[in-house]
């Protein structure tokens, strides 16, 4: 009797090894894809990538994005074979976000920020690919952007890239003196929250007549960003940025869009706030703060721009 | 003792209620469109005054559960002036103001937000009748749905921010 329930045992081992290695891959799969919801979050993926307006399924594509050079359409970036990203590879997911090129070669218009998630790091990108790949399948076609004359002309964008994006490696700076010192350590992971994921500079930036980035007014507001809003100025200078608000003023906005003055933000701030910072952690929305507030303060008056 | 109003005192007490109703309406009624802007934004300021010391109370323990019970009371009696607040002809395009970020989107979807009007109306009732029971933690919670139902419900889809 214990001979046969050893001969079980021993045949059925091997079985168990490899349940148990299948049960930890898939605690694996899930650890990672419930952090790549949190950089889905952070990086802000579900504005532009739904149709809110036009009742879409999440992350089918279809938001209109509204830019000085013409309507931009979110794609779809669920798992659909056809219409999605079903068919990607995470080299095909990564060389998109780190390089701004589709898996079949051809760059994409810098509407999507690849020139600030260019800095992502790759665990980070491999977590987002493993969340993606948990959101439900929808077929919904891409539409086409309408862009103005000459935009239309994708190749115009491999001359754009080759002047103004500079592809890389995120890395970790110096802490200013002005950063206190207990908060020093949260610095580097704000700049990586603002400049990388949270793409903050995209809005928040003015940015020259060919679109690019002029990177000496970082965060110094845009009198026409997108949807011809203008944004503002988020450096420290107290009279035209937020140099008089506190960290805590700062980490109130972000969680949930109350300024100073008990005003509540509108507009897309407020998309901002309800779909990414506001799903950030306490110690990221700090991080965020102590970064904004290290920033070289910029005066500069952001009006609307019809006057 | 039993009152009667002859005819005349009669027709003398409506006209002089009405004269008295149309008196109160008169700021909104009469203005022309700057003037309800400019009373609109005074009248905004007064409600972000509010939830600043709120949220003082409900995030940084200042004051007391009285005082959010009154300024919510105010927010409640405010929330109902909105709609006459924003009649037609007063929009960001045809009231140019550096400060006047106020949609052409209100008067193509009126109904919509007349809902976003009566939500913040609800929602700072309830803080009103949460403060009243003294409980911070639900006064917090309570608050923040002011915010984010209340006040963003209406920013998010009608009002653009020009300036700081």
């Amino acid at each position: 009797m214990l001979r046969r329930g050893l001969l079980l045992a021993a045949l059925l081992a091997p079985l168990a090894a490899a349940t148990a290695q299948e049960a930890g891959q898939a605690a694996a799969d899930e650890a990672a894809s419930r952090r790549g919801e949190y950089v889905f979050h952070a990086a802000g993926c579900y504005g532009c990538h739904t149709d809110v307006k036009g009742k879409g399924a999440p992350l089918a594509g279809g938001r209109r994005l509204k830019t000085p050079f013409g309507d931009f359409l979110g794609p779809n970036i669920t798992p659909d074979p056809d219409h999605g990203i079903g068919s990607w590879t995470l080299a095909d997911f990564t060389r998109a976000l780190r390089e701004g090129v589709s898996p079949a070669g051809d760059p994409y218009y810098p509407a999507f920020p690849y020139t600030s998630f260019s800095r992502m790091a790759e665990e980070d990108i491999a977590d987002l690919w493993a969340y993606l790949q948990t959101v439900e399948p929808a077929d919904t076609e891409n539409g086409a952007h309408e862009l103005d004359f000459p935009f239309g002309w994708r190749w115009l964008t491999s001359i754009w890239r080759t002047l103004y994006f500079a592809p890389g490696e995120f890395e970790a700076g110096d802490p200013l003196a002005a950063v206190a010192k207990e908060d020093r350590d949260k610095w580097n992971r704000g700049a990586y929250l603002v400049r990388v994921l949270g793409h903050c500079g995209e809005c928040h930036t003015p940015r020259g007549g060919l679109g690019a980035m002029d990177e000496g007014l970082f965060l110094a507001g845009s009198k026409q960003g997108a949807e011809g809003a203008p944004v503002p100025n988020v450096t420290p200078d107290p009279a035209t940025g937020i140099g008089d608000w506190s960290l805590a003023d700062i980490e109130g906005y972000l969680k949930f869009g109350m300024d100073p003055d008990g005003d509540f933000a509108g507009g897309a701030m407020a998309e901002v706030i309800n779909h990414t910072t506001g799903k950030l952690t306490p110690e990221d929305r700090r991080a965020i703060a102590v970064f904004l507030k290290s920033l070289p303060a910029m005066e500069r008056k952001i009006t609307r721009p019809s006057g | 003792m039993n009152i009667r109003f002859s005819f005349s005192q009669k027709i003398l007490a409506t006209a002089s209620a009405a004269a008295v109703a149309g008196m109160l309406t008169l700021p909104v009624l009469a203005a022309t469109p700057a003037e309800t802007v400019k009373l609109r934004q005074e009248t905004m300021k007064q409600l972000g005054g509010h939830m600043k010391a709120i949220k003082g109370f409900a995030m940084e323990g200042q004051g007391s559960a009285e005082d959010v019970a009154v300024r919510a009371g105010e927010i409640n009696k405010i929330a109902a002036k909105i709609p006459t607040l924003l009649p037609e002809g007063t929009g960001m395009d045809e009231v140019k103001d550096p400060k006047n970020g106020a949609k052409p989107e209100i008067w193509l979807d009126w109904e919509k937000f007349l809902k976003a009007a009566n939500s913040l109306e609800a929602e700072s009732k309830t803080l009103a009748a949460v403060a009243g029971g003294g409980d911070k933690a639900a006064i917090a919670a309570a608050f923040q749905s002011v915010g984010k139902n209340g006040c963003g419900s209406c920013h998010k889809p009608f009002r653009i921010k020009l300036e700081k």
